[in-house]
């Protein structure tokens, strides 16, 4: 069943709707696509930022927070986030199934965006706020030095970093310090004025809604303001792996060894061999009759965390675990020794079988969710292939284990990255 | 003021079994996944109990109840979670520290699956060998939360907050003491705190409410367990005072993290912890949310540059508010929160801050289930609606997630 039924407005302004009864919140939410650069990343990371601080309706903060409480605690959030090497402005809004001052929800959150998005708080020369951009570049300088405090996630993002150094993949979505640190109100505005509203859109809208009048009011709040005339450019490019893998071993302050080992793949969603790909990644360390899983945790008890993912735009698999600093070089083993054993086509018709049954429920249950929903759509949207659920499901379905393991084989090792506790000197023991 | 329209709030329904189990079903039209939590009023707050008429009082290692949810997951026909898996189903299971729940997600199968929980929670079999293995694990767990600011941050708060009262203690105790968990001590507090009058089914999804009462009074009634022995938990005398009003943790941050608790007094709202929670959560919101003048000032002086968080929780015996955020300056946010805090209690609360915190109160409510109806139990709605398949472990920081990451 496809949920959302999809509108060309122009080249560069689609809109997705699904009207339901089934959620008692109405979302709200807008993609914009740019290219992932250290420089899109940091602007694009600071401007939605600025631009919810305040509107010309409600200038200051505290209106416009006010404004949200009346509405119920409608909320407003935004990020740069990222599908393999395409950046993507995010703006959601949301609130409760709630109509009031004579409009339906759908028709406050589209007034909220399109003011955020477009009739910001200006000062008196017609800029972006400077208090507001200072406060603001010093929480995402806070935010970038704060990305340290999560271990597990620092680990991964420097396997990332090591491993695509070249690459745009590895551009922070939080963007570049220095770059970040150097921006004024004069390039913002201008980054607002001119780059923004050229940025291709995808808009989705989940709720209690009739569609005519929900295309109706999003094109009215954003047909005119959105131009989506630019090009985003490439969504990945391939890289192949080194012929021996690189090690690289960091320190940082932690009690356990955060390991992280990066492959390459040459699959992404719109593959054909895609769902062999991702049902090997299940079956590799997805879920928790994973071999990762079984091996790595219930046979040695090595670790409380392990697990792998597959990351569906650039084809790159990852595979981590929180261990025993004494035990990280074991850890590596069996990792690469259950990679070895899934590409050999070690297989078990059980493991098939609970890996499909659990890839399905989890793609099915996404239409509980409108955020899963709408982000399993602009995967498909960005790689070009969009699926339904059932045809997910049945491509699935219909792996045999010899293309599971097929696909495993194609995985080439490129990072071993390895955090280890400070206590520990690089390539010694502690 | 226009009026406001909405569909009514959801409700649950509420059912107690001939044998004492308690039964909640919240129907949502339309989902694909279903839930089940099958959960008991035993936490990590039991530290010693008595059977009735007993003289001996036994003391349990700290971490016990946490142990006793890793454990139930082996039985006789193999591991729990494989039997899920093999439904297609996911399982998880979660310690706080009064309750510990045991859930799973399916989308077909529903009532095998269902059938699956109840010999999970009702079919203990322990073993040496399975329980020593279980404390590597459960280390490495432990180990895991050391290196976590945020989940350090509050278990300290709570040890600063209370003196006496066992809810202050890590749910998975610590890799000393869980090294006392033996099978027998397994059994016996699954034997005290697991019989069906001290358990309640929570069922959510798209399913026929006939259909899951009779089922659960079959399975119910197969399963046959009968009501322990009464047990007695001794009650602890917690002090009105902090226990210790500041203290400091030292771990790898980017800046320092500030956690303040308001230590309420049961003494103050006796039997009524629920209204007193409400209560609670109006007068946080009127004070720090969004939209008041104290998260106004700080965020626009720059002290922080995210809105302040902020919980309630309460219990029939303790009710705590809680404050944490990020800050490179936390005298000054320290003195802020405490000048608002002082006039509020002068002054009393902003009218308009008191209607605008009602307002997102009732979004929020409308947003997810209405619990009026579901009374024994302090019900993991924050876990059942934060958990998928891949969630993290600490949905919300109060409840102690056990078996997955």
């Amino acid at each position: 069943m496809h949920f959302f039924e999809d509108f060309k407005v122009r080249d560069g302004l689609s809109v997705h709707l699904w009207p339901t009864k089934k959620f008692r919140t109405v979302y709200l939410q807008i993609y914009l696509h740019s290219p992932l650069t250290d420089e899109t990343a940091t602007f694009l990371n600071l401007l939605p930022a600025v631009l919810t601080r305040g509107t010309k309706q409600f200038p200051e903060t505290r209106l416009l927070n006010t404004r949200l409480d009346m509405l119920y605690g409608a909320g407003i959030n935004s990020s740069f986030t990222r599908r393999g090497e395409r950046g993507l402005v995010s703006l959601s809004a949301n609130m409760a199934d709630i109509s009031c001052e004579g409009k339906v929800p759908l028709e406050h959150l589209c007034d909220l965006a399109r003011s955020i998005m477009f009739e910001p708080a200006l000062s008196s020369s017609g800029m972006l706020r400077s208090d507001f951009l200072s406060q603001e570049k010093a929480g995402i300088l806070n935010d970038i030095a704060s990305v340290k405090d999560d271990k597990d996630a620092w680990a991964e993002y420097r396997c990332m970093a090591n491993m695509g150094k070249d690459e745009a993949f590895s551009v922070h979505p939080y963007g570049d310090e220095d770059l970040l640190k150097s921006i004024g109100p004069e390039p913002l505005t201008s980054w607002w004025a001119n780059v923004l509203p050229d940025l291709p859109a995808d808009i989705f809208a989940v709720g209690d809604f009739d569609v005519v009048e929900a295309l109706e009011l999003i094109t009215r709040a954003f047909g005119g303001a959105i131009k989506g005339g630019s090009n985003p450019g490439p969504v990945a490019t391939y890289k192949p792996a080194p012929e021996i893998p690189q090690v690289v071993e960091e320190n940082a302050d932690t009690v356990q060894a955060k390991l992280v080992m990066g492959w390459r793949s040459r699959t992404n969603w719109a593959s054909p061999d895609y769902p062999a790909h991702v049902l090997a990644n299940h079956i590799f360390g997805q879920y928790s009759q994973s071999k990762l899983f079984m091996n790595i945790r219930e046979k040695e008890g090595l670790a409380y965390s392990v697990g792998s993912k597959i990351e569906p735009t650039k084809g790159l698999v990852y595979a981590f675990a929180g261990v025993d600093p004494k035990k990280v070089e074991k850890a590596v083993e069996v990792v690469i020794r259950e990679h070895g054993a899934l590409a050999n086509g070690n297989i078990t018709e059980n493991e098939l079988s609970d890996a499909k049954k659990s890839m399905e429920m989890g793609i099915r249950i996404s239409a509980d969710s409108p955020a899963s929903l709408y982000s399993r759509e602009m995967t498909g949207i960005v790689n070009g292939k969009r699926l339904t659920i059932e045809e997910a499901v049945r491509g699935i379905e219909a792996c045999k284990a010899e293309e599971v393991a097929k696909a495993a084989s194609e995985w080439k090792l490129d990072t071993i990255f390895k955090l280890m506790p400070n206590s520990y000197s690089k390539g010694g023991r502690g | 003021m226009m009026a406001s329209s909405m569909r009514p709030m959801e409700k649950a329904e509420v059912r107690i079994l001939p044998s004492g189990l308690e039964v909640a079903l919240i129907k949502k039209q339309g989902y694909v996944r279903k839930y089940a939590v099958l959960a008991a009023r035993f936490g990590s707050q039991v530290i010693t109990m008595r059977f009735a008429g007993d003289r001996e009082e036994y003391e349990l290692p700290e971490g016990t109840a946490h142990f006793l949810e890793h454990k139930l997951f082996e039985q006789e026909k193999g591991n729990m979670e494989e039997k899920f898996s093999e439904l297609g189903a996911t399982s998880n299971a979660f310690t706080s520290s009064d309750i510990t729940g045991y859930l799973f997600c399916a989308n077909d199968n529903f009532y095998e699956c269902l059938g699956l929980l109840f010999d999970l929670v009702y079919k203990p079999v322990f073993s040496d060998l399975g329980v020593e293995k279980e404390k590597d694990i459960i280390s490495q767990e432990i180990m895991m939360t050391r290196d976590d600011p945020d989940w350090m941050g509050y278990r300290t708060l709570l040890t600063q907050l209370y003196s006496n009262h066992p809810m202050a203690i890590d749910p998975a105790g610590t890799a000393e003491s869980i090294k006392d968990v033996t099978p027998e001590v397994l059994y016996a507090v699954h034997e005290a705190f697991y019989s069906p009058g001290n358990l309640t089914l929570l069922v959510v999804g798209d399913l026929n409410p006939e259909d899951v009462f009779d089922v659960a009074a079959l399975l119910d009634a197969k399963a046959g367990v009968k009501a322990s022995q009464e047990v007695e938990v001794s009650t602890v005398i917690e002090p009105a005072e902090v226990n210790t009003a500041k203290g400091k943790l030292k771990m790898d941050v980017a800046r320092p993290i500030l956690w303040m608790g308001f230590k309420d007094d049961p003494l103050m709202f006796g039997k009524s912890a629920a209204k007193r929670k409400m209560a609670a959560s109006v007068l946080a919101d009127a004070l720090f949310g969004p939209s008041s003048k104290l998260n106004d000032f700080l965020y626009t002086s720059g002290v922080i540059d995210d809105n302040l968080a902020f919980d309630e929780h309460y219990a029939q015996d303790y009710g705590y508010i809680s404050l944490v955020a990020a800050t490179k300056r936390p005298q000054e946010l320290l003195s802020s929160v405490k000048e608002a805090t002082e006039a509020a209690a002068k002054v009393g609360v902003d009218p308009q801050a008191f209607e605008l915190a009602k307002r997102r109160l009732i979004g929020s409510q409308l947003r997810s289930f209405k619990f009026g109806g579901v009374h024994r139990l302090r019900v993991p709605c924050r876990q059942i609606q934060g958990y998928g398949p891949h969630g993290k472990a600490f949905a919300s920081g109060i409840n102690y997630s056990g078996r997955r990451q």
